[in-house]
């Protein structure tokens, strides 16, 4: 037990990566092992509740194959976490699907474990008896869940730790697919099965899960992308990038600590809270950044629990203005608008959200520039429980925009141009998070099924 | 009289980003000890300027935290939407932190 060196190679698989500093890597270096997430929560609910990817697959697809070949030739496990960006369970044949494809065109062959970690209504309902979900208590997420929430959810995942990738380890498996997972366990888990310390393999895992985002780039000129290293050791670790242009510093690192967390010091994690009080960073030369001090508070073992209900369905129109005496009366425009949407629609439910690029569409009321711009972006957004209706509001809206008459107009060719045909484009069911809870587990696996194929 | 700078102009990094679909967090990092010291010392960047900024309780600062091992400061707060839905622009809620920008810091 030496050292143990993992490989990241993007932020989420289909999202770029810098294929000849990956390449080149493994000629410099014994790597153990490939990870690589594979979705987010970030971009909100939609993809885990309609099962889609947030990425490209003709992209996914492309960079699972390079990942599979070098793990396979090198003999070495790949491991991602989070399949097709929610991780539930249609997510994660989608993925299991393209890596088939990918070893059946090279004829690949090797062991694959599968670990789904979308729960069951009946399992949850138990646990919720027992009074072993709850709600964060921040007063920032949703309140109590309730049995109601759990029947009316579409998909319910888990956020597993490391605990079920170093089962599929310890089972031999070689290519590890999991669901919705921290993204840190899918690096932590290799170090885990080794031996070595816990609380410096989560650690590591944190760094390493963006790439290089944790790095800077040190040379002019076009910076591109880079994989970064992880090397862990008894007592510390080290992360350095592979593209010789980027570095890691002691200050790009332990900002990277702060990134998409709510608490930069304590980070919980399915294995308990890692604690970085006396974490230290060390810069032993120009590229590489030592890491050493992170501990465990081990126990209160949990995983966050997301799940998703559809709310309607959403169609939205965008258009352009750069008429000035448009413009100057938007908001009277806008308010037109709507009074006929209600005169039309006063018998149904619908959302409409009208969004201003170019004026307050990114602040909102918190946006304190008030001066009128040379031209504006509109978004007409609309939520309703049928697609007919969703698209009939837009549709409308779009119309009393774009004729809408005011006073002191000046010719009526149009009040706003519309740059994409269709004008109203049909975006299908939309979602919110119905849950978003913590779990008390009473073992790290429980509830997750691993199963194992020889492919 | 003290010289004015503004937050911009001293921090190395003023960045915004969701830590969940429920939570908008402002990360502010400084090259100059001296001056995230004072900033620090002064609570010079604390809740209720946060409150006021943002328009949002108090309470709704989830976290805001001095890390002197980075020399930075996390704020966490309630978002006003949650991210994806009908309504938000920024699901990844990178925006925000340009409010902080002009902000005095005394020197």
């Amino acid at each position: 037990m030496e050292e143990c060196i993992g490989i990241s190679v993007t932020g989420v698989i289909g999202m770029d990566m810098d294929r000849q500093s990956f390449h080149e890597a493994f000629n410099k270096n014994k790597i153990d092992f490939i990870g690589c997430d594979a979705g987010s929560s970030d971009g909100g609910p939609y993809y885990l509740g309609a099962s889609a990817s947030m990425l490209s697959s003709y992209v996914i697809e492309k960079e699972l194959e390079i990942l599979l070949l070098k793990a396979r030739e090198h003999n070495i496990p790949l491991l991602l976490g989070s399949a097709t960006t929610g991780g539930n369970r249609e997510q994660l044949k989608i993925q299991e699907n393209q890596v088939r494809a990918i070893a059946s065109k090279h004829n690949l062959h090797f062991r694959m474990a599968l670990i789904d970690s979308e729960l069951d209504p009946d399992f949850l309902k138990l646990k919720l008896a027992k009074g072993q979900i709850r709600p964060f208590e921040d007063g920032a997420h949703l309140p109590a869940l309730t049995e109601k929430d759990i029947d009316n959810s579409n998909h319910i995942v888990a956020q597993i730790g490391a605990a079920p990738f170093v089962k599929a380890l310890n089972d031999k498996a070689e290519v590890i697919l999991a669901g919705r997972a921290c993204d840190d366990a899918i690096f932590a888990a290799v170090p885990i099965s080794k031996g070595y310390d816990l609380a410096l393999s989560l650690h590591m895992g944190k760094i390493l899960e963006c790439a290089a985002a944790s790095a800077e780039v040190h040379t002019e000129g076009i910076p591109g992308r880079s994989a970064l290293l992880g090397k862990i050791r008894k007592d510390h670790f080290l992360v350095v990038p592979t593209n010789e242009g980027w570095a890691s510093t002691v200050s790009s690192v332990a900002s990277h600590d702060f990134f998409e967390r709510i608490n930069p010091v304590y980070q919980p994690n399915a294995e308990g809270m890692v604690d970085l009080s006396n974490t230290h960073y060390e810069q032993i030369d120009p590229r590489t950044v030592k890491i050493s001090g992170t501990k465990i508070i081990e126990g209160h073992n949990t995983f966050k629990l997301e799940g998703t209900t559809p709310i309607g369905y959403r169609s939205i129109c965008l258009g352009a203005i750069r008429n000035p005496n448009v413009i100057e009366r938007i908001d009277t425009l806008i308010t037109g608008a709507r009074k006929r949407d209600e005169e039309n629609f006063g018998d149904v439910e619908y959302i409409l959200d009208i969004r201003k690029f170019g004026m307050d569409a990114c602040l909102g009321e918190l946006e304190p520039v008030k001066t009128l711009p040379h031209e504006v972006g509109i978004l007409i957004d609309v939520v309703a429980p049928t697609q007919e209706i969703a698209t009939a509001v837009c549709g409308l809206t779009r119309s009393n925009m774009t004729e809408g008459k005011f006073k002191g107009q000046k010719g009526h060719g149009g009040n706003m141009a519309l740059p994409v045909v269709p004008f109203v484009i049909e975006m299908g069911l939309t979602y919110k998070y119905s849950v978003w809870h913590l779990m008390d587990i009473d073992n790290l696996c429980e509830g997750i099924k691993n199963t194992y194929y020889e492919v | 009289m003290l010289q004015q700078r503004k937050l911009i102009d001293v921090a190395r990094v003023l960045r915004s980003r969701s830590a969940d679909p429920f939570v908008q967090t402002i990360d502010i990092f400084f090259d100059d000890e001296e001056i995230y010291k004072k900033i620090k010392q002064h609570q010079i960047i604390n809740k209720e300027i946060i409150s006021k900024c943002y328009r949002i309780e108090p309470k709704e600062i989830l976290e805001l935290i001095y890390f002197d091992t980075a020399k930075g400061i996390k704020i966490s707060m309630k978002r006003r939407i949650p991210s994806g839905l009908i309504g938000d622009s920024d699901p990844y809620g990178v925006c925000p932190q340009v409010l902080l920008y002009d902000f005095p810091i005394p020197l």
